[in-house]
């Protein structure tokens, strides 16, 4: 026979059930900006009762409810994902649907009950193909000297944890210090789809890829856009998509 | 969820023996990771290792499969980091003292890679494609490399390939 649902799932189940009524474009943006804040209120109260389940040496239920956690982070992430686009900041928009499907990702990992919230992480692919155009991913090549564990700050290779794994209600990665950036490449399945060309020089500006306006050039930059660069993000500090490392920031 | 095909390729591979006292690193009697850039480094210095040896290696010894480190800690080579969606284990190596007496063992190894690939992919699109290059020391001291590209779910099959290639 399987456990019983605890009190504290069961109102989380409730809470997010009625939050996701707001993940959809037409819904007024006042309400999504109220389910917002509801979900952020829910998230304080699922770090306190993690705090509980660790105290109590409770691993199983911290890490469920480190998945709970990603789910309404995800959920937060999906709707401000509505609400940018309706701003008209379809570059933020993109960040937050990356966002939001990192973050069910990772719940499927932190525990065993989140299986069916693969149907949730399908929706979101759907909705990258359909809302956004098809954008040019970057990914960079580190020589790495030293990888550091998130659990017990020690050389990733000589401790037990392994990274991506859920351990007492925080998932294990790895820090990575690296001694020298090999390459940057354009690759079709980054590590993080934040890792992406923004804009690149055309006929007199600077085109956003995700808009496609030409922002004019100022004469400071006309020898630069004469060279046809493109500016775009190929490390950033957060974890990467499978959540499990960090690494240093450029941003070129 | 797109289904691929499995693809395996049998080559030759340099005299790991050999190798390993060019490079004053330490012959593995058992199982081992090798650097990705074993054969073609001219010394220790240049070796480097796939990003995923460390937990590879603690997931295998963890497992209490027979493991030998190549090198002493503080030799250890750096990892090369690529920072696209693929999943890349290092080099296993099978001895053939381990498959010849415990071919159970390479087959549990193998069940150690499945599951961490099967972890690695959870909850992404696309189709969950591995490649793992194995290097196989023959009875004769000759070594092959069986390099697999395909599904996860074939990485089991693995295990005749290299009883195969072994007794070849």
């Amino acid at each position: 026979m399987s456990d019983p649902v605890p009190a504290f799932v069961t109102e989380f189940n409730k809470i997010v059930g009625e939050c996701a009524t707001f993940r959809y474009i037409t819904r007024d943006s006042e309400l999504q900006k109220v389910a917002c804040t509801k979900l952020r209120d829910l998230l304080a109260q699922i770090e306190t009762e993690k705090e509980s389940a660790r105290a109590s040496g409770n691993e199983n239920y911290a890490n469920l409810l480190l998945g709970c956690n990603c789910v309404a982070d995800g959920l937060i992430s999906e709707i401000e994902m509505w609400l940018l686009l309706k701003e008209g900041r379809p570059d933020q928009a993109w960040d937050a649907l990356v966002a939001a499907q990192s973050n069910l990702s990772s719940a499927m990992r932190a525990h065993g009950g989140f299986v069916r919230i693969e149907d949730s992480i399908r929706q979101l692919d759907a909705l990258e193909r359909l809302i956004f155009p098809p954008q040019v991913f970057l990914s960079s090549g580190m020589i790495v000297k030293s990888q550091i564990c998130s659990i017990c700050g020690q050389e990733y290779e000589d401790c037990e944890h392994v990274k991506g794994r859920p351990y007492m209600g925080t998932f294990c990665t790895v820090t990575l210090i690296p001694s020298a950036v090999d390459h940057v490449a354009i690759v079709e399945s980054p590590a993080n789809k934040r890792c992406r060309i923004v804009k690149f020089t055309d006929a007199g500006g600077s085109r956003n890829r995700m808009t496609w306006v030409l922002e004019p050039t100022d004469n400071a930059d006309k020898e630069a856009a004469e060279s046809r660069t493109a500016e775009g993000i190929f490390a950033i500090s957060t974890p990467s998509e499978d959540n499990t490392e960090k690494d240093i920031t450029f941003v070129e | 969820m797109p289904i691929s095909a499995a693809t395996t390729k049998i080559t030759d591979y340099v005299d790991v023996n050999k190798k390993m006292a060019d490079l004053c690193c330490r012959y593995p009697e058992r199982m081992a990771l090798l650097p990705i850039n074993f054969e073609s480094a001219t010394s220790i210095a240049e070796l480097l290792q796939a990003s995923e040896a460390a937990t590879i290696k603690k997931l295998l010894v963890a497992e209490g499969l027979p493991f030998d480190d190549i090198v002493d800690r503080h030799q250890r080579p750096p990892y090369v980091k690529n920072k696209n969606f693929e999943w890349v284990p290092p080099v296993l190596f099978v001895s053939a003292s381990l498959y010849s007496q415990n071919p159970e063992l390479v087959s549990v190894a193998l069940n150690i890679l499945a599951n961490y690939a099967t972890d690695f992919f959870k909850g992404m699109r696309g189709a969950h494609e591995v490649s793992l290059n194995i290097v196989v020391e023959k009875k004769n001291k000759t070594y092959k490399k069986i390099v697999y590209q395909g599904p996860i779910e074939g990485l089991k099959d693995l295990v005749e390939v290299i009883r195969e290639v072994g007794n070849e």
